[in-house]
């Protein structure tokens, strides 16, 4: 039964011959037949995720050996039916008709089946043979299939085909190698194609275009397979649970209740190492560079190099390419640096580029539990029951149930929370949920929040913590609140209802999840990176230039007293923008001390707690020691001699950091999975815009009710 | 032959008529199997409700539903198992 039928059928001429070298196969199938475990088992973990101008969709792609060559095999997302109806489905019918941004018609086709719901995969199965392309079958999953005692005729279902079927299991790894000789004799020519002639309108097709294929492949799957009557009794009786109302949430509810709690726990590890590392590199930065007078050509040359490389390290990682001006600027930026005096190029180093760096690579420990757990819970089938459930309570704000796991995940950091948005079909549906995610509270907002809340209330834990409950459920309510705004508004468009396939339970692959967490990992890291490495140079030279006439010397510089680094921050063009800016945010109850804050801190939120050590005195070492900063913070006056940090400025600034986008990593993120500035553009617009408002609302009346 | 929509069918399984919305939603439907001809079984009702249909379990909004038009009269019950089964032995097809 598993013996592969190599008998031909009317054979067309002209028999197609590719040079295997170069060539390019697609993996096309329905979602969860195992396109993804077929592809990660038949290219290793070396896949790169591909980045196609114009689409936002991640195709991932990787080299594998064939018999007589290599080949370029290419997972595309699984679809039900050419009929496309989400961005993803529309990238796969694409590549099928060459329309892929330039890349040609692929070489071959597999096509994967799942054994163990093969009638429902042959419907897509007909659509993609008619198309006419080389195609082979993959019959996967067949070790499931036999398990489950479901018997299929391969050969007479291949001649049904009229095309190659090869039993396979990407678990288990058997027949990848008929496989892999299958696709490379039809590449080379050897395997006749086939005249193919399927169901789709051949008889009394009305109205319904589907109804013949279903007919077709009903009467197929009856001649060439048994399936015993037990097939997925086991699923039934989970699902007999988990989609229950009340106790399918609950579900849900607990099983990620123990995945924020492992993201949680677990990350502590990882990100203490980040941390030290981080602290490591700039400390022994610190110690390499001479303090005394240096050479000035050594020194140059020196520096220009190591920037030049890494400007190209970074290059390399954002994707970015060397024409002309990229070059330039570049060496541009080189000479720059390098004739930095040696204080300035220290602390460029050091504050600049690896504490800036650091501190978003702090998160990717969280982000790669994360998506290991997602990765996970969506192989096992898990996913699906998730959206169900929760598909009447996100009604409500008219987004589907499937939008409730990127929620759950910003939770973590808005970023993989954007990545997760992808599995919305529904475009507007995603870009409403991509827009408010940044709402929820992440990690990131932590520090502050502490901050805030010894400020407010070090005297009773209670009301600390209350005020970490409310910053969540405000983060959360704003979220719900405005995904249902762009709903009514801009983003208007007929609600989708849910039609949802809720594929068998499986065991998850291990395998697959450290592929995603490696395939997002890489994301983060460049697309994060590589921002925040750029922006925190810029505020670096916002908050260092132009420098007091009277500065310390260089090797004064080192031992800077808390005073002068207060005084040259003020002097800054960071210092100097807060007060201009003041006028502005006086009536949230900023004074421009805290503007300096909210300025530096518009890249990544965390930065306002050692700003405020600076700016208010105490030198940014201390930041770590909670007490003295918020002592220091109590004593501020306002120039009339009433404090600064009164309740009322301390709910405005909790109101602002709770709402306002402050994280541009984030906003790269937007850009890259929208595929524009515009709505990066329209969520830091709409964010910054309702964070001012609902602080200077929270101030005025505080300050009303006299707190 | 009476015909009833889906979202009004009780546990059963049913013989689908026809799909009278248009457009996305209508594509989105067909191409699960929910498609005229097709066996329907509704394994859990409420909103959304649980399908069986072509062998695999499919979630569906209530809304949905609405737009399926089944054949009032179940399909006898005997041939449950085999409709559900992604009528494989061929026993049920009319
Ligand atoms: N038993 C078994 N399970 C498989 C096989 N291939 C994939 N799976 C499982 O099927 C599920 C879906 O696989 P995935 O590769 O994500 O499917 P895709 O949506 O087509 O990319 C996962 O739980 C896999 O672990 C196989 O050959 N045998
Ligand atoms: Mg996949």
């Amino acid at each position: 039964m598993t013996e592969i039928c190599h008998e031909s059928n009317a054979s067309v001429p002209p028999p197609h011959a590719v040079n295997p070298d170069g060539a390019t196969v697609a993996l096309v199938g329905n979602p969860n037949t195992g396109k993804t475990t077929l592809f990660n088992k038949l290219t290793g973990l070396r896949a790169k995720t591909a980045n196609f101008p114009g689409i936002t969709v991640d195709l991932r792609s990787g080299r594998v050996k064939l018999p007589s060559g290599y080949v370029k095999v290419v997972d595309l997302p699984g679809l039900y039916s050419l009929q496309a109806v989400s961005p993803e489905e529309q990238v796969t019918v694409n590549a099928l008709a060459g329309d892929l941004a330039e890349n040609p018609v692929p070489d071959v086709v597999v096509l994967v089946l799942d054994a163990t719901n093969l009638e429902r995969n042959l419907v897509l199965a007909s659509e993609v043979l008619d198309l006419r392309l080389p195609t082979v079958v993959a019959l996967n999953q067949s070790d499931a299939a036999r398990v489950a005692d479901i018997r299929i005729d391969v050969s007479q279902l291949s001649d049904e085909l009229k095309c190659q079927v090869v039993p396979v299991s990407a678990r288990t790894g058997e027949g990848l190698d008929s496989l892999r000789l299958i696709v490379d004799e039809t590449l080379s020519g050897k395997l006749p194609i086939l005249a193919q002639d399927h169901q789709s309108c051949t008889v009394g097709c009305t109205g319904c275009t589907f109804a013949a294929r279903f007919d077709w492949a009903e009467r197929v799957s009856s001649d060439n397979i048994q399936v015993p009557p037990t097939q997925g009794r086991r699923t039934d009786a989970i699902d007999r649970v988990l989609t229950k109302p009340v106790v399918g949430v609950a579900a849900f509810m607990s099983i990620m209740l123990v995945v924020f709690y492992l993201i949680f726990s677990l990350a502590n590890i990882p990100m203490d190492m980040v941390d030290g590392a981080f602290g490591t590199m700039g400390a022994s930065a610190e110690r390499l560079i001479p303090k005394g007078p240096v050479h000035a050509g050594l020194w140059f040359g020196t520096v220009f190099c190591l920037s030049i490389s890494l400007l190209a390290a970074g290059y390399a990682a954002a994707g970015i390419s060397y024409s002309r001006r990229n070059s330039v600027t570049a060496i541009a930026i080189a000479i720059a640096v390098s004739l930095l005096p040696v204080e300035d190029f220290r602390s460029l180093l050091v504050d600049g580029v690896i504490g800036g760096v650091g501190g978003v690579i702090i998160f990717l420990p969280q982000i790669c539990i994360l998506f290991f757990f997602i990765s996970l819970l969506e192989d096992s089938g898990y996913m699906a029951r998730a959206a169900f459930v929760m598909e009447r309570l996100m009604q409500f704000v008219g987004l589907p149930g499937k939008a409730f796991v990127p929620m759950l995940s910003a939770h973590a950091c808005a970023i993989p929370g954007i990545m997760a948005a992808r599995v919305i079909e529904n475009w507007r549906d995603r870009l409403v949920t991509i827009l408010v995610l940044p709402l929820l509270t992440c990690s990131a907002r932590l520090p502050v929040y502490t901050m805030i809340a010894a400020l407010l209330f070090s005297d009773s834990p209670f009301n600390a913590a209350m005020v970490f409950v409310g910053a969540y459920v405000l983060g959360i309510a704003a979220a719900l609140l405005s995904a249902w705004c762009l709903k009514k508004t801009i983003l208007r468009g007929v609600p989708i209802p849910l039609v949802i396939e809720l594929p068998s339970y499986r065991i998850p692959s291990v395998r697959n999840a450290l592929a995603t967490v490696i395939d997002r990992g890489t994301v983060f890291v460049r697309q994060a990176g590589t921002v925040i490495l750029m922006i925190s140079v810029v505020l670096w030279a916002l908050a260092t230039y132009p420098k007091r006439p009277d500065s310390p010397t260089a090797d004064a510089a080192l031992e800077q007293s808390a005073a002068e680094e207060e005084e040259a921050l003020a002097y800054s063009f960071a210092g100097r923008a807060g007060r201009l800016v003041e006028p502005i945010f006086r009536p949230l109850g900023f004074d421009w001390k805290i503007n300096v804050g909210v300025l530096t801190s518009f890249a990544a939120r965390e930065v306002v707690v050692s700003t405020f050590a600076i700016v208010y005195g105490i030198g940014e070492d201390s930041a770590e020691h909670e007490a003295t900063l918020v002592e220091t913070l109590r004593r501020q006056t306002r120039p009339d001699g009433s404090p600064v940090f009164t309740k009322a400025t301390g709910f405005s600034l909790l109101v602002f950091f709770v709402l306002a986008m402050q994280c541009l990593p984030t906003q790269a993120v937007t850009k890259r999975e929208t595929g524009s500035w515009k709505w990066a553009v329209f969520q830091l617009v709409y964010m910054s815009a309702m964070a001012y408002v609902a602080a200077l609302v929270t101030f005025q009346s505080c300050t009303a009710l006299g707190f | 032959m009476s015909q009833i929509t889906l979202s009004h069918a009780g546990p059963g399984t049913f013989r689908c008529i026809e799909i009278t919305g248009e457009g996305e939603p209508a594509i989105r439907l067909k191409r699960m199997g929910i498609c005229s001809g097709r066996h329907i079984t509704i394994v859990q009702s409420g909103d959304p409700m649980i399908l069986r249909v072509v062998g695999a379990r499919i979630g569906l909004s209530r809304e949905l539903a609405a737009t399926v038009i089944v054949d009032s009269n179940g399909v006898n019950t005997d041939h449950v198992a085999s409709a559900a089964n992604a009528s494989c032995n061929g026993e049920n097809r009319d």
